[in-house]
């Protein structure tokens, strides 16, 4: 009862559940899994049995799981995430670095995604069942079921080989030395040292770094975000209060935008929010065909090498940023839909 | 009622188009002039070489590495050893070290070290004084003795340490004088000074130590390297680049290249588009599959060498029935392996008839193969008791390895040769740790895996991988063990010269094929791709890539 009254209280409370037991998914789901850290790095080689032990009870392995576990709880709300057994830097910096580059990817695959999707879907409601309608919508299926893998590739070879526009991969041209400071180039090209012209060359590589990548992982969300955005705008044009502002003599355009957009654009907000979860972590593949330092690529290869701490705290962290976002497109939701105000 | 919300796409042609050309026709403008300017920096980095590399270093320190990537970014490009293998071959030649002399008891090792070796001074380090013993103590130290400083730093794993035993054999590392170090040994082992050319054996700077203990900032020693090599350590953007520029006072000279940058792509065809496209100039392991498309670039040249390594088949002899000599000949006769090399290695590979690859000392020539002949391997079953076959299972590695690409075909096509000598073969996989530590502890019948060379000496294969002591270790797959092949490799290691240890290896090769632990199956040649500009680089056989020496011709 007194949660209800302390609305945001409540919020974190529940936020700080959900980390508790996304710790404990993340501890011991991968402790499920044979094969162990050490046994990984000395592969196809072997070890005596003794040097194993001995390497294992250096990165604290030989301890009980409950023990290992709380030292991990009691370490990361001090703020400690502990070091990568395999590069031995820090998590929560590999984290930080990871984190700029994904998102300087994602947010601007997401921003094309949207200013795409939303207009189409848009447009394919407003012309519904006739040839715009079709092909878009039918496109918007096929660049959802195309396999990211071949996708990917296919734009190098389109763009890059072929037509010479982009570069194929990497995140700027190697002649551009750009030391990072906030981990996003677009910003960083401009505080390396040199003449603002060089430093406009480095933005202008890194844009142009940016660009296929962005392409490739907007596809998905595109497609989704134009079909969500035209089934819901049919759905609110068929209302009745849309038809009552229709007959007002409202212009077509207010009754479009500002009438029936602001509710169909809710579901659509929801889902954009959602992918952004995904777009942050679930990159994987797009990042390993333009070698781009996102975390997918990060928490993908910890898990392969069984780097625990990088798991356990790379986990925790993305659950942070995902479980943010949500918060955040509550707070968005406050402001674009009149029901959840109107509930005071 | 729709028809109300029609689209005018010709108003909104009118009203958008021209804002949409104005902004384009800006952009063109001002990318105009941005063509202009890259176009400046590029003539302004004539000597910087792009190597795409395959995959991300592990660290900059060479002693906590197992793996290519990092022994290319660290050891073979910012560090030295005291010895060092000849470009492009197996052979031992002096590096930080001049001369080197062995005790008559075997027991102790005394290296001369050069003189007047410089360590890189970088932004985080200028060193005050040249290379010395002491840098040779601190640095073998550190791996050695539990109470060192640097010892746990950044984890503490001496994996290829450890697993050679090095721990073991090195019981002291002392220095005589400031030149002069003499290594003290538990036995006497002549492949050691094979092991001193290794990756893990390169030399870090005690000065450095000092430094960084002072600081107490030890774990920058691995993440902020300084080496004697012809290449210092600028930054590392992780799984993105790594640049390195030339040490000025490197003692064989300046490298050619001044700038050095490995632009890190895992995707092998994203490797080769980048060369095609001239984003890089050289590109590590690329794709069989892009071979062809490569080798009709006209920029591009090819090469290939001989692997330093071998694929095989290892039958637990500890299980039911490969314990029978006639049941592993059996198997080793019916399997058709030169189909597999052209299915799998798209005929990039030799069929393995020893255990060790032919450009190594000692391979035995005079060795015959084992026939292809399902008719005498249905008789050899049948004389075993198994006239009608057996059921087993084959295991294959889940990832793709140089010595075998595919190792889920191949089982496949094993597994339809076994069956027509009525061998029931159940394909199992599991994720590669498991894999490994399940294989480790022997719970697998047949099971695919692979070797490559770390020293190019044959004891780092015969020993290492069939000796009873890799039973124990773990890395004796067929978990076979043979009094008299065991002496022989034994013998070998501590005997006092090549033709000696030739002499067992010779006779250990004979052992092993008639006993038959494994089914042999392919060499995989190793292959790089640069532009036909770049000079000077020469293929190693261990399958990493050094960069001294190279150049690139200006277009």
């Amino acid at each position: 009862m007194i949660a209800g009254n302390f609305g945001p209280l409540k919020k974190i409370g529940q936020i700080l559940a959900t980390l508790f037991g996304i710790s404990l998914v993340a501890f011991f789901l991968i402790r499920l899994v044979p094969g162990d850290p050490i046994t990984l790095l000395i592969g196809e080689r072997g070890a005596s049995p003794e040097a194993i032990a001995d390497l294992k009870a250096r990165v604290g392995l030989d301890r009980s799981l409950p023990e290992q576990y709380f030292k991990f709880v009691f370490n990361a709300i001090r703020g400690d995430l502990g070091t990568s057994i395999l590069s031995g830097r820090d998590v929560f910096s590999e984290f930080k670095e990871r984190f700029a580059a994904t998102s300087e990817l994602g947010l601007l695959a997401l921003f094309l995604a949207s200013a795409v999707g939303i207009p189409l879907g848009i447009f394919a409601a407003l012309t519904r069942g006739r040839w715009f309608d079709r092909v878009s919508m039918g496109a918007a299926v096929a660049f959802y079921s195309m396999p990211i893998f071949w996708w990917g590739l296919m734009a190098i070879v389109i763009f890059s080989v072929k037509l010479q526009w982009l570069p194929v991969s990497g995140r700027i041209g190697v002649e551009h030395d750009v030391p990072l400071w906030s981990g996003i180039l677009i910003f960083d090209s401009w505080l390396a040292p040199g003449s603002f012209m060089e430093r406009f060359a480095a933005f202008r590589s890194a844009v142009h770094h940016l660009l296929l990548p962005a392409l490739v992982l907007s596809t998905v969300p595109l497609a989704v975000i134009a079909r969500m955005t035209r089934s819901s705008l049919l759905e609110v044009l068929g209302e009745d209060y849309v038809r009552t502002a229709r007959a007002k003599g409202l212009s077509r355009f207010r009754v479009v935008v500002i009438h029936a957009l602001r509710n169909a654009l809710i579901p659509v907000i929801t889902v954009i929010g959602l992918m952004l979860g995904t777009i942050l972590t679930g990159a994987i593949l797009t990042e390993t065909i333009f070698s781009w330092p996102g975390l997918g690529r990060w928490l993908v290869s910890a898990v392969l090498s069984r780097d625990y701490p990088v798991i356990q705290g790379g986990i925790l962290l993305v659950a942070i940023v995902v479980l943010s976002t949500s918060l955040f497109v509550d707070v968005l939701y406050y402001f674009i839909s009149p029901r959840s105000r109107g509930a005071k | 009622m729709r028809e109300d919300f029609r689209v005018n796409f010709k108003a909104i042609g009118k009203r958008f188009g021209p804002v949409v050309i104005k902004t384009y026709v800006a952009f063109e403008l001002i990318a105009a002039v941005g063509i202009g300017l890259a176009g400046l920096a590029n003539q302004a980095s004539a000597s910087t070489f792009v190597y795409c590399s395959e995959g991300s270093p592990r660290t900059f320190n060479p002693q906590m590495g197992s793996d290519g990537p990092t022994f290319n970014a660290s050891s073979r490009t910012i560090y030295n050893r005291l010895v060092d293998f000849e470009k492009g071959g197996t052979k031992v030649v002096p590096s930080l070290a001049e001369s080197w002399s062995t005790s008559k008891d075997k027991l102790q090792v005394t290296f001369k070290l050069r003189k007047d070796v410089a360590f890189q001074s970088t932004a985080w380090f200028k060193p005050t004084r040249s290379f010395n013993a002491d840098d040779v103590v601190f640095t073998f130290n550190r791996m050695l003795k539990k109470d060192h400083p640097f010892h746990t730093v950044n984890g503490g794993v001496y994996e290829y340490f450890t697993s050679m035993e090095m721990d073991k054999l090195v019981k002291e590392v002392k220095k005589v004088d400031a030149q002069t170090v003499t290594f003290i040994l538990s036995r006497p082992e002549t492949p050691f000074l094979a092991n001193m050319a290794m990756d893990f054996a390169s030399i870090l700077s005690a000065e450095y130590g000092d430094k960084l203990v002072a600081a107490k900032t030890l774990e920058k020693m691995d993440l902020e390297p300084v080496g004697t090599g012809p290449f210092k350590f600028v930054r590392y953007e992780k799984d993105s680049q790594i640049r390195f520029e030339a040490h000025e006072g490197y003692f064989e000279g300046k490298s050619k290249i001044e700038k050095l940058v490995f632009a890190i792509t895992t995707d092998p065809s994203v490797r080769a588009q980048k060369l095609k496209r001239g984003e890089c100039q050289f590109v590590a392991e690329p794709s069989v599959l892009d071979l062809p498309s490569l080798k009709k670039e006209i920029k591009v040249s090819v090469i290939e060498q001989e692997g330093l390594n071998v694929g095989y088949l290892a039958l637990n002899v500890e299980k039911k029935p490969f314990g029978d000599k006639r049941v592993r000949e059996a198997i080793a006769k019916a399997l058709n392996r030169k189909t597999y090399l052209d299915a799998i290695y798209q005929g990039q590979a030799t069929v393995a008839v020893n255990p060790i690859p032919p450009s190594m000392w000692s391979y035995n020539k005079t060795i015959k193969d084992t026939a292809f002949d399902t008719a005498a391997a249905k008789q050899l079953l049948a004389d075993a008791g198994f006239p009608n076959g057996f059921e087993t299972t084959l295991w294959y590695m889940p990832v793709s390895r140089p010595y075998n690409p595919n190792a889920k075909k191949m089982a496949e096509m094993m597994q339809a040769d076994l069956a027509l000598i009525g061998v029931k073969a159940k394909l199992v996989s599991y994720e590669w740790g498991t894999y490994l530590d399940k294989a480790r502890k022997g719970e697998h019948d047949m099971l695919l895996i692979g070797w490559t060379g770390d020293n190019g000496d044959p004891d780092n294969f015969l020993g290492t991988l069939l000796s009873c002591a890799a039973v124990k270790g773990g890395s004796n797959y067929a978990r076979w063990c043979n009094k008299e092949f065991d002496k022989l490799v034994t013998d070998a290691r501590q005997a006092p010269d090549q033709a000696t240890r030739t002499k067992h290896y010779m006779k250990a090769q004979e052992v092993f094929k008639r006993e038959l632990p494994w089914v042999t199956l392919a060499h995989a040649k190793a292959f790089r791709a640069m532009e036909k500009r770049v000079t000077g680089y020469s293929m190693s056989p261990f399958g990493t890539d050094y960069f001294y020496g190279v150049d690139v011709q200006k277009k």
